[in-house]
């Protein structure tokens, strides 16, 4: 066999492979017209567990998640914690106003509040961690000074440099050297999460649960 | 000494305490064109950057708002939901189970029906799977929380048919400040196509002399919905009285851009 016939015979299995390999990787990728694309940076890791005995009536700490790691995602951004308990019936025509949020009892009749405490609740301390499905759920849109806090999420960390009362800074006034620009209100980590509830005498009678997420909502 | 240790490190690690590894996804967001009665797929690759094995789960969600403040909803209705397509995508395989270190591809599809126009939003939620301590019979009083790390990816699916991108800018003011001190500005900006836009938004402040004495940029907005306007605001103080023109300039970047201007005296 001579050089060219080598070189032929070489060369026309290179292209077979190529057309093989070509043919097999627009077999299993469908090409697909994006129009923007995002990648991320990191994001957090959350260490601790929410296991609990009622053992008197009362205020009781009930446990803490430790919050390590960062996020560098396009902002803005935020953390958010919430209940999805899709296990929840209520009482039938009770006469109080029923709410999913928080610890549900395992006959999925009664609720007890959960309460979140966070660094950048500064001040306000514990607040009431809601149920995504509630009826009056509004989610986070920016906060402007000197008006009520028009939503229902319950911030853990954010940026958002919309957000008129974070960028004020401790102050609350916009526009002096207080400013906190870019509406960071990431904490240093490892940072906690407290977690609380008031039980009242009947609540050592049964078994509690409750679908707990954190969830980072990215940047749309 | 090293008793101690080894005994401090025994103890540690009976603790039971759940470690929620880090992971990272590409992309964290998609933007997608498809045609009508076509189904479209891709992948979202996912990857443990912690230290142990972990389970995770993927399903379709409703879009994650994330409006302003300054958002103009259409007929000045606050509307609770945009086009849905969450019922549109199916993801393989929804649970895996990730070793530390590895990354693992999901095949996404969605399925768009032929009737489908404009534009849908959906998001796809990734959750770490950490089961939660079993309640013991027979023993009342016990809580036990189910905690779920939850990340997401907003999905916008435009439909190639029907796909217009284009704005307006619908009001422009100029303010001068009692005081002379400083001009307030305000640009409403109004999605006029079919699909999202994300607009780059100037003002550029021309004096009488028709020389351009300051640029404002106002940065690109978030997505502003078919029929949606955002209200963008900025303050300015002028160094010399006269009369000005601001003139506002929304891009979104398809060679077309909106442009309106307003003029404002300075005393």
């Amino acid at each position: 066999m001579n050089n060219t016939i080598k070189t032929a015979i070489i060369a026309s299995l290179t292209v077979c492979m190529l057309a093989f390999t070509a043919g097999t990787c627009l077999a299993k990728r469908t090409i697909i017209p994006v129009r923007g694309k995002v990648n991320s940076f990191g994001t957090y890791s959350f260490t601790g567990k929410l296991d609990f005995d009622i053992k008197k009536s009362g205020e009781q700490n009930i446990g803490k998640i430790i919050v390590e790691g960062v996020y560098n995602g396009e902002y803005p951004w935020i953390m958010r914690v919430y209940t999805d308990n899709t296990n929840y019936t209520g009482i039938a025509s009770a006469a109080r106003p029923q709410n999913q949020s928080g610890l549900i009892s395992t006959d999925g009749r009664f609720s007890i509040p959960l309460l979140v405490d966070a660094p950048i609740m500064m001040f306000s301390n514990y607040r009431v961690v809601p149920d995504i499905n509630q009826s009056n759920y509004k989610p986070y849109i920016p906060d402007k000074i000197n008006r009520a806090m028009p939503y229902t999420d319950c911030i853990i960390m954010a940026i958002d440099p919309r957000n008129e009362v974070w960028v004020a800074g401790e102050n609350s006034i916009l526009f002096d050297k207080d400013d906190n620009i870019s509406g960071d209100m990431t904490s240093a980590t490892p940072m906690e999460i407290n977690f609380k509830a008031r039980f009242d005498e009947k609540a050592v009678s049964t078994n509690y649960t409750a679908n707990l997420y954190i969830e980072i909502l990215t940047c749309p | 000494m090293r008793k101690l240790f080894v005994l401090c490190t025994f103890c540690f690690l009976l603790l039971p305490s759940p470690l929620f590894a880090s992971i990272e996804i590409d992309p964290m967001r998609m933007e997608l064109q498809a045609d009508s009665g076509k189904p479209i797929a891709g992948y979202i690759s996912i990857t443990n950057r912690g230290n142990e094995n972990i389970d995770i789960s993927l399903s379709p969600g409703e879009y994650r708002y994330m409006f302003s403040v300054e958002t103009i909803y259409p007929k000045n209705s606050e509307p609770q939901t945009l086009p849905s397509c969450k019922n549109w995508i199916n993801l393989k395989p929804d649970k895996v189970k990730l070793e530390k270190g590895k990354t693992q591809q999901i095949q996404y599809s969605i399925n768009v029906p032929s009737s489908a126009k404009n534009e849908y939003v959906a998001a796809i939620l990734i959750d770490e799977e950490q089961p939660a301590a079993p309640i013991e019979p027979g023993t009342a009083g016990q809580v036990r929380i189910k905690i779920t790390p939850r990340i997401n990816i907003p999905v916008y699916v435009e439909i190639k048919d029907s796909l217009k991108m284009s704005c307006e800018i619908t009001n422009l003011e100029a303010v001068s400040s009692k005081n002379k001190k400083f001009v307030w500005f305000s640009a409403a900006v109004k999605n006029s196509g079919t699909v999202h836009i994300r607009p780059t938004v100037t003002l550029t402040i021309i004096d009488q002399y028709k020389t351009v004495v300051k640029k404002i940029p106002l940065g690109k907005t978030l997505p502003i919905f078919a029929g949606f306007a955002e209200r963008l605001t900025a303050e300015w103080v002028p160094d010399f009285t006269g009369k000005y023109t601001v003139v506002a300039t929304a891009d979104i970047g398809t060679e077309n851009f909106a442009q309106k201007s307003a003029e404002f005296d300075v005393k």
